[in-house]
C-alpha cells in the first residue's frame, strides 16, 4: 500500500492494493470531485467575506479504502478525506465515489392531439432488481449515461430492444441545466448543475434529460399492450408506461422520477420549457 | 443507537473455508479471511471480512447494525417472492423458474462514528443457478450502506396571508459534492425510542429560530403518496435516492405552520444576515415559489416539492398543508418508516 502526494498540492493519498497512482488520477469521478473541491476550497482565502475565511479548511489526506472494478475500469471507490482547519475542526469526509450518470424523462404522446396539448403524455419507466434497496422489481426513471452523442446503458438498450426507440443527443433537453443558471446570484462556487441524490455521503450527480416524442396513437397503444404483457422469463430489466399525471404515485420511491416530474412541471409552468 | 443483538440460532464456529473465494481486490489468501455464516437462510451464506477493517468490527456488531439487519430481511422477502405459489390472478414472478439466491457477502469497509457503525461498504453475490449460455447470472450487488433518515419540507405561512409561504433551508459543507455551501431541506433521524426528530440541522433550527419540530406536526408525504400502491416486496414508504448503489431511504415529511407576520419578518432578518464565521450549518428562509429553482441540486428538496405540489393538486392536502379528513389514517400499511 503506497502513499503519494497529489501533484501540485500538499495532499497525501494512501492507495489500496491493486490500484496504482496513475489509475487513481485517471478515474474521472476522483479527478472531477477533487478538482471541484479544491477550487471551492480556494474561495475561502480569496473571499474575505467567506464564512470560513478566518480558519479555512483544507484537504490534508485522502485514504482510498476500497475499489470496485467493472472489468478493467474502476466503477466505484470508497474513500475517506481528512478535511480540517487550524482549529482542529473536521468536515465529514466519508465518500462513496461513483461519478455522474443521467436520468431520462421519456414522454410519449399520441400525435393526433394538438401540438400544445398537455394531455395523454406517458412516461417510460424501468423495472429491475435493485439489490441495494433490497428489491427485485424496483420502479425507476430510466438511468444511464450520455455517451458519444446517445443515451446509453442497460435502460437505453432495453428501450431500443423493446420499442425500437433510440434516443439521440440532439433530441434531448437538459432540464437540470434549464432550471439551474450557469452563474448563480451571490454564488461564487462552481458545482455541477444536476441533482445530487445524497450529497452527504456520495459524489453522485444526475442531470435529468427530457426526450419528448409524438407517436401514432396506435403505436402508443401497441407499446402499452406489449409492456403490460407477460414479462419474458428471466428478463432482468423491463419497461412500464404510465400516465404523466400518475408519475408521482408510480415513481414515488425513485428520486430521479420525482425530480424529473418536478423539473418538467416547474419549467413548463414558468414558460422556460416550450413545446 | 444500536439495537439489541440479534442472536444467531444456526451458528457453527467450524466454517469450511475450502470453497471461500478470496476477494480479488484485496488479494489475500483464503486462510487469512475472517468469516462467519449469516443466520436465517436455508443454505449457507458466508460473510467474509476484508483484512484491514476497524478492529471494533465483528459478527455481533454487524448483526446488531439495524440497517444491515433490515436490508437482509428486505432482500429475503424479495427473494422469497420469486418462488411463491401463484394465485389465480397473479402473474408468475419473472425469476420464478430460475430464482436468484444470496450466496455470500464480503465486507470491504466500515466507518465508525464513535462506537456505532456510520457507513458500511460491501459486495453481495447474488446468483441464479441456470442463467444463460454464459452460466449463472449475477445481479449487481455493490452496496454503500447508511440506513434511513428523514427530510423535512418546513413551510412557514403568515397568519393573515395564506398565499405567502416561506421555506427553511440548510446550507452546509458537503465534501462529497465538493461544496462548502450546499443548500438542502433540513434532514434528521427519528429516535427509535422517543420518536423525536434529532440531528444537527434540528438542533440548529431550534437554536436559531426557537422552532421545535414535534412529531405530531409532521405529515408523512411519502407514505401518503404511496398508500394504495401495490408493494409486494414491502419496500419502505420513502424516497430511495440511489437504489442501484445504496440502501439509503429518506421519508419526506411536511412541517407547515402558521406564524405572525412579525415573527416571520424577524426570522427573515435573522437568517439573511451575514453568515456567522465558522458556523457549520447556516439556515436560509426562501420564498416557496423559488424552492424548486434554488434547491434544485438537493434530491430531498426537489422530491418533497414534487410530493407537496402533487398532494395539494390531488386534494389530499388542503391549502394549509393539512391532510384532508378522508385521507387521514394512522394505520401502518407495512411500509412505514422508523429510523434510528
Amino acid at each position: 500500500m503506497s502513499t503519494f502526494t497529489f501533484p501540485g498540492t500538499n495532499v497525501s493519498i494512501k492507495l489500496v492494493d491493486h490500484l496504482t497512482k496513475e489509475q487513481l488520477l485517471e478515474f474521472p469521478a476522483f479527478k472531477n470531485w477533487f478538482k471541484t473541491l479544491q477550487s471551492n476550497l480556494a474561495l475561502q482565502r480569496s473571499d474575505p467575506n467567506h464564512e470560513f475565511h478566518k480558519s479555512p479548511y483544507s484537504v490534508k489526506h485522502i485514504e482510498i479504502q476500497a475499489i470496485d472494478r467493472f472489468g478493467p475500469r474502476i466503477g466505484f471507490m470508497k474513500i475517506h478525506a481528512t478535511v480540517t482547519n487550524k482549529e482542529g475542526e473536521y468536515l465529514p469526509g466519508a465518500i462513496f465515489l461513483r461519478g455522474a450518470s443521467v436520468g431520462m424523462l421519456v414522454l410519449l404522446q399520441p400525435d393526433d392531439l394538438p401540438r400544445d396539448s398537455q394531455k395523454e403524455k406517458h412516461v417510460l419507466l424501468t423495472v429491475q432488481p435493485r439489490i441495494a434497496a433490497g428489491g427485485l422489481q424496483f420502479v425507476e426513471l430510466p438511468a444511464g449515461m450520455v455517451d458519444k452523442g446517445t443515451f446509453g446503458g442497460t435502460a437505453a438498450r432495453e428501450i431500443e430492444e423493446e420499442l425500437g426507440l433510440k434516443i439521440p443527443a440532439d433530441e434531448l433537453i437538459n432540464l437540470s441545466e434549464l432550471a439551474i443558471p450557469e452563474k448563480e446570484e451571490g454564488k461564487a462556487e462552481s458545482c455541477p448543475r444536476a441533482m445530487f441524490p445524497s450529497a452527504g455521503g456520495c459524489d453522485e450527480y444526475i442531470p435529468i434529460f427530457l426526450h419528448e416524442k409524438r407517436i401514432p396513437r396506435q403505436q402508443l397503444k401497441e407499446w402499452t399492450g406489449k409492456l403490460t404483457g407477460l414479462r419474458e422469463e428471466g428478463e432482468k430489466i423491463t419497461l412500464k408506461l404510465v400516465k404523466l399525471e400518475d408519475l408521482w404515485l408510480e415513481g414515488a420511491r425513485d428520486a430521479k422520477a420525482l425530480a424529473a416530474w418536478a423539473l418538467y412541471d416547474g419549467l413548463k409552468r414558468s414558460g422556460k420549457l416550450k413545446n | 443507537m444500536a439495537s439489541s443483538n440479534t442472536s444467531s440460532n444456526t451458528s457453527s464456529n467450524n466454517i469450511d473455508l475450502r470453497n471461500a473465494t478470496p476477494h480479488p481486490e484485496i488479494g489475500e489468501s483464503a486462510e487469512n479471511v475472517k468469516s462467519f455464516e449469516l443466520p436465517g437462510f436455508d443454505h449457507p451464506v458466508l460473510i467474509t471480512l476484508a483484512k484491514d477493517l476497524d478492529p471494533k468490527f465483528n459478527k455481533s456488531v454487524l448483526l446488531a447494525y439495524k440497517p444491515f439487519v433490515e436490508w437482509v430481511e428486505q432482500l429475503k422477502r424479495s427473494l422469497d417472492l420469486q418462488t411463491k405459489g401463484v394465485g389465480n390472478f397473479e402473474e408468475k414472478h419473472p425469476f420464478h423458474d430460475d430464482p436468484y439466491e444470496l450466496k455470500s457477502i464480503h465486507i470491504q469497509v466500515v466507518d465508525f462514528f464513535g462506537k456505532r457503525i456510520g457507513f458500511l461498504k460491501y459486495k453481495a453475490i447474488i446468483q441464479n443457478k441456470k442463467g444463460n449460455e454464459g452460466g449463472p447470472m449475477e445481479l449487481p450487488g455493490l452496496i454503500f450502506m447508511r440506513g434511513g433518515s428523514v427530510g423535512m419540507l418546513m413551510i412557514l405561512r403568515p397568519k393573515d396571508n395564506s398565499e405567502e409561504r416561506w421555506v427553511i433551508l440548510t446550507e452546509q459543507a458537503r465534501v462529497p459534492a465538493g461544496s462548502l455551501s450546499f443548500l438542502e431541506i433540513p434532514a434528521g433521524m427519528i429516535d427509535e425510542n422517543t420518536e423525536d426528530i434529532t440531528g444537527a440541522a434540528i438542533t440548529e433550527i431550534y437554536e436559531e429560530t426557537g422552532l421545535k419540530i414535534n412529531r405530531e406536526d409532521l405529515v408523512d408525504m411519502t407514505k401518503l403518496a404511496l398508500r394504495g400502491s401495490p408493494n409486494p416486496e414491502k419496500l419502505k414508504a420513502a424516497m430511495y435516492p440511489s437504489p442501484g448503489g445504496s440502501d439509503e431511504f429518506i421519508a419526506l415529511f411536511l412541517w407547515e405552520q402558521e406564524k405572525d407576520q412579525l415573527e416571520i419578518a424577524s426570522l427573515r432578518e435573522k437568517l439573511t444576515g451575514d453568515k456567522m464565521q465558522g458556523e457549520m450549518i447556516t439556515l436560509r428562509l426562501i420564498p416557496y415559489e423559488d424552492l424548486w429553482k434554488v434547491a434544485t441540486r438537493d434530491a430531498k428538496a426537489i422530491v418533497s416539492w414534487a410530493l407537496y405540489e402533487s398532494l395539494k393538486r390531488a386534494g389530499i392536502l388542503d391549502k394549509y398543508g393539512h391532510v384532508v379528513d378522508e385521507y387521514d389514517d394512522n394505520d401502518d400499511d407495512g411500509a412505514g418508516v422508523t429510523v434510528s
